[in-house]
């Protein structure tokens, strides 16, 4: 309305400066108008408030919509899937509510395994949770069904939404996203992961060669080997340590096959005889004598040693042991992985290479020796537990949590599945103790690994102390509301 | 009746109330429960030796505990409540024990009663006297007032934004002296308003004027249409009896409850409920006023439907009221509303034309769709007219997303050319907002 925006220009510089004029106004308010200015008895203040004051009026009684033919609004794609009951969607609140991921990641399995979606007014909320939880993304999505992706088209907070294709993401998205689709491709189709890193490789600066080259780590092997290679002519050193790093991880690289043919002419088996030639032992002999290529040291290999423990040759041996995988020693040894864990074990010389063995076990995720040596070694090596299956990570975890509980707890939240009760019970016994350092984000991030039976036994855990039992006290209710949530969730879907 | 969880949570009194109410809605808290069509009751074993004992008044939705605690509804209330709604078929028993009975009946007494009530004698000379001193001071002081405003027009509103806090507290004061807490707390607002914000100019000035429009009704209230005079005097300060206006007769309707806004400002609480007539198709405010630890009369829950007698405070346009009793709470079910944004218009017309002081009022629409219009949000009828989302508005996402670009049946509240949506009808249900 423009008489009310010419009022608003004169008041803000003031009546005593400017003045309303008729041509202002038409119709009605100009009548107005006539009528107020020609009032003898009003001062000019007064004069211009009585005018304002009939414009407002006018203004507020004339409003009207605007038309918009030209807004073309999009409609949300009908759902395949069906909606989640009520009781799902009121635990899901309460999940949400509690901001428990442990929880939410339950549900959304649930929600996922029935295929089924969240019913609509719950979209938004699950959207944000997944802008600030990447590890969620795909289950939320998952259970957000089509309306997600309808919903991130308003939102550039949301554009992680698959909207745009993985082709569009990798050509056009920021760096997290471009990671993001190289690192779901590796798992679900390194061919093409690799198809599109080579495509825009030249394009590349060396900062995001060296951190999309990180994402190639999950699930890498032999395909990869010939690029990989032909990337050591890399001018900045950043992008060749990574390439190093990855091809350290891959058996039939060139790099290990060097270390390999070293440590064939360093490790002898010999067969000795003592106690006057009446018992013969096996031994095994290290000789770095034959000289080395130059080649192995630019490989990250270090020719003289920082450990006390080992020489110079023993130490660069124990560097190359640990970089090739431990089937070379059964082949070169001909022994089985029992003797040779034997062989390691009983020699005083040799013992202190045992940890190469194990730090090979773990570079080439070698599940077969992680077995092996938590079955034939006398000492437990906990770094091995990822490495084990459920049952045997379960047993070991029991085994040796005495001598390792913390550590032994921090890698029982990484399990894939529910702990066992006994295993529960020794950590709760430990976490009872302990409440000050373990406080309800502990319980809310891993409720899905704590089993429904142990709910009966938290008072059990009560520790003598005064001060820690009122402690325990509130976490168990705590932790029982939780374990209330995780039940309901499996009847809620049934 | 049976609530939503949804509804019952719009009763909580804050988000811990509701957090604590969620663990009570756990069968093994619960000593005893059970619940008819007239109540809901249960012991919850609380840290007290004996359990606290917990009652709702499903009728009137009036809550009564024997805990300690200063809020309301307490978390046992809320936590019964919800409970009910998840399992009902827990509360198998239906006998109300003596201790629920005996409040439910003495509710019903307490109205009846407070019916009854006699007015005291008026000493109606003496009324008049202290009537007449009022009406000097008020004159007095917008006397006064009318001088700071024309100083502020002539100066210009240039200089506004420069104004110290006290420069707005000062004449805030003297309207209260001058017995005109209405003006004082609009000389306040205007103090408040954010001379950062693009457009604080036109905003400043229509507050302005509605003062200037209050002082000089006030100086003509004789030859003022009587309801005009009602609402001038009411925005000025001048309190309407509740009590004769209870003693006056309402309208009886089934008032659908399309909203609950809380405000709070100092130890004040304000708590704003929106109400329809499925009938008589009028719309009413109830307000609701409580300071720390005070009980609100009743309790409302979005989407719900109360059969109640309601009395509208005196105005040129009807729409504050009070409650004069209330028979029973239902849930709600979706009612014909405005066709399009015409009619709303139309209709705001007709209520400035009785009444310059017309505030935010709500409308329910049959079909409005949210949509994007030159980077902002509008609200589309299916004449494809559109009208601005007001700002900032928190519950976008969420109606965007019920709606999937589809029109649906909406609640507003808004004036002129701004509304915000409340509530939504989705599926045969009203979603709040």
């Amino acid at each position: 309305m423009k008489s009310w925006n010419d009022i608003t220009n004169i008041a803000l510089i003031g009546a005593d400066k400017m003045q309303l004029t008729v041509d202002e106004f038409t119709g009605e308010l100009a009548e107005a108008f006539g009528q107020i200015n020609s009032a003898p008895s009003l001062d000019k203040e007064e004069q211009f408030l009585q005018l304002a004051s009939v414009a407002y009026n006018f203004r507020q009684s004339g409003s009207t919509a605007i038309t918009s033919q030209s807004i073309k609004s999009s409609v949300a794609p009908i759902e395949e899937n069906g909606y989640c009951g009520v009781p799902a969607v009121n635990i899901l609140k309460d999940i949400l509510d509690e901001n428990s991921m442990g929880l939410l990641k339950i549900w959304l399995d649930e929600c996922g395994g029935k295929n089924n979606i969240v019913t609509t007014e719950i979209v938004p909320a699950l959207l944000e949770v997944a802008a600030a939880q990447k590890n969620l993304r795909t289950q939320i999505l998952a259970c957000c069904g089509k309306r997600a992706a309808w919903l991130a088209g308003f939102n550039t907070a949301w554009n992680f939404v698959g909207t745009a294709t993985d082709d569009e993401m990798w050509n056009t998205g920021t760096a997290e996203q471009r990671k993001l689709v190289l690192r779901q491709l590796c798992l679900t189709d390194r061919q093409r992961a690799l198809a599109l890193l080579k495509q825009t490789w030249p394009d590349e600066n060396a900062n995001s060669k060296a951190e999309l080259l990180k994402q190639l780590a999950v699930n890498h092997g032999a395909d990869d080997l010939e690029w990989l290679e032909s990337l050591q002519q890399e001018k900045s050193q950043k992008v060749k340590d990574q390439v190093l790093e990855l091809l350290k991880q891959i058996p039939e690289s060139a790099l290990v096959k060097q270390y390999l043919q070293v440590l064939r002419q360093a490790l002898v088996l010999k067969k000795e005889k003592s106690l006057l030639g009446i018992i013969s032992k096996t031994s095994l002999h290290i000789d770095l004598s034959a000289t080395v290529d130059d080649q192995v040291f630019i490989t990250g290999i270090e020719k003289l040693s920082n450990k006390k423990e080992f020489t110079d040759e023993e130490y660069v041996v124990y560097q190359l042991l640990h970089g090739v995988p431990l089937s070379f020693l059964e082949d070169h040894l001909s022994l089985s992985p029992e003797n040779i864990i034997n062989l390691f074990e009983k020699d005083k010389h040799l013992k202190k290479f045992i940890a190469a063995l194990v730090l090979s076990v773990a570079r080439f995720k070698n599940e077969r020796w992680a077995i092996f040596l938590m079955q034939y070694s006398a000492v437990f090596y906990l770094d091995l537990i990822p490495l084990l299956p459920l049952q045997q990570k379960l047993y070991y975890s029991k085994k040796f949590f005495d001598q390792h509980e913390l550590s032994t707890i921090e890698y029982a939240t990484q399990f894939e599945s529910e702990w066992d009760v006994e295993l529960t019970k020794l950590i709760f016994g430990y976490l009872a103790k302990n409440p000050y350092n373990f406080n309800r984000t502990f319980y809310n991030n891993n409720i899905h690994l704590i089993p429904l039976a142990i709910a009966g036994e938290l008072e059990s855990f009560a520790p003598q102390e005064e001060y820690l039992r009122t402690m325990w006290s509130n976490t168990s209710e705590y932790i029982l509301k939780l374990l209330n949530l995780k039940s309901q969730i499996a009847k809620a879907f049934i | 009746m049976k609530f939503t969880e949804e509804q019952i949570f719009e009763l909580a009194p804050d988000e811990s109330s509701k957090k604590a109410g969620k663990e009570l809605a756990n069968p093994g808290k619960w000593v005893s429960k059970g619940a008819n069509d007239a109540a809901l009751w249960g012991e919850c074993q609380g840290s007290g030796s004996k359990p606290y004992r917990t009652q709702v008044d499903l009728a009137n939705l009036a809550f009564k505990c024997s805990c300690p605690s200063r809020k309301f509804p307490c978390k046992h209330g809320l936590g019964l409540l919800l409970l009910h709604a998840r399992s009902s078929n827990l509360f198998t028993d239906n006998a109300m024990p003596d201790w629920v009975n005996d409040w439910i009946s003495k509710r019903g007494d307490k109205e009846e009663k407070s019916r009854e009530k006699k007015d005291k004698p008026v000493d109606e000379a003496a009324q008049a006297k202290r009537q007449q001193a009022r009406h000097q001071k008020v004159a007095d002081g917008t006397a006064e007032l009318l001088l700071w405003i024309k100083d502020i027009i002539r100066n210009g509103l240039l200089n506004v934004p420069e104004k110290g806090a006290q420069f707005w507290e000062n004449m805030a004061k003297r309207m209260v002296d001058a017995q005109a807490p209405g003006l004082a707390g609009m000389i306040r607002n205007v103090g408040s308003i954010n001379f950062y914000n693009e457009g604080w100019p036109g905003k400043f000035l229509e507050q302005i004027i509605k003062m200037y429009l209050l002082i000089s009704g006030y100086k003509n209230i004789d030859i003022i249409d009587a309801e005009l005079q009602n609402d001038i005097k009411a925005f000025i300060g001048f309190t309407q009896n509740q009590d004769e206006l209870k003693a006056q007769e309402g309208i009886r309707d089934e008032w659908f409850v399309l909203a609950k806004q809380l405000t709070q400002q100092d130890q004040l609480t304000t708590e704003s409920i929106w109400l329809y007539g499925t009938h008589s198709k009028r719309t009413a405010l109830v307000l609701q006023f409580s300071v720390r630890g005070q009980v609100s009369e009743t309790s409302f829950s979005a989407g719900t439907v109360i059969d109640a007698e309601l009395v509208y405070f005196k105005s040129s346009c009807p729409l504050r009221a009070l409650i004069k009793q209330q028979h029973e709470t239902k849930m709600a079910v979706q009612l014909p509303g405005y066709k399009n944004w015409h009619d709303v218009v139309s209709r705001e017309t007709e209520m400035n034309s009785v009444n310059p002081f017309i505030d935010q009022h709500p409308f329910m629409l049959d079909a409005l769709n949210l949509v994007e219009y030159n980077q902002e949000w509008w609200l589309q009828d299916d004449g494809q007219k559109i009208m601005r989302l007001a700002k900032p508005y928190g519950n976008l996402w969420t109606l965007l997303s019920i709606s999937g670009g589809k029109p649906l049946p909406m609640v507003v509240i808004g004036k002129e050319d701004e509304y915000y949506p409340v509530g939504v009808w989705s599926q045969n249900k009203y979603t709040i907002l």
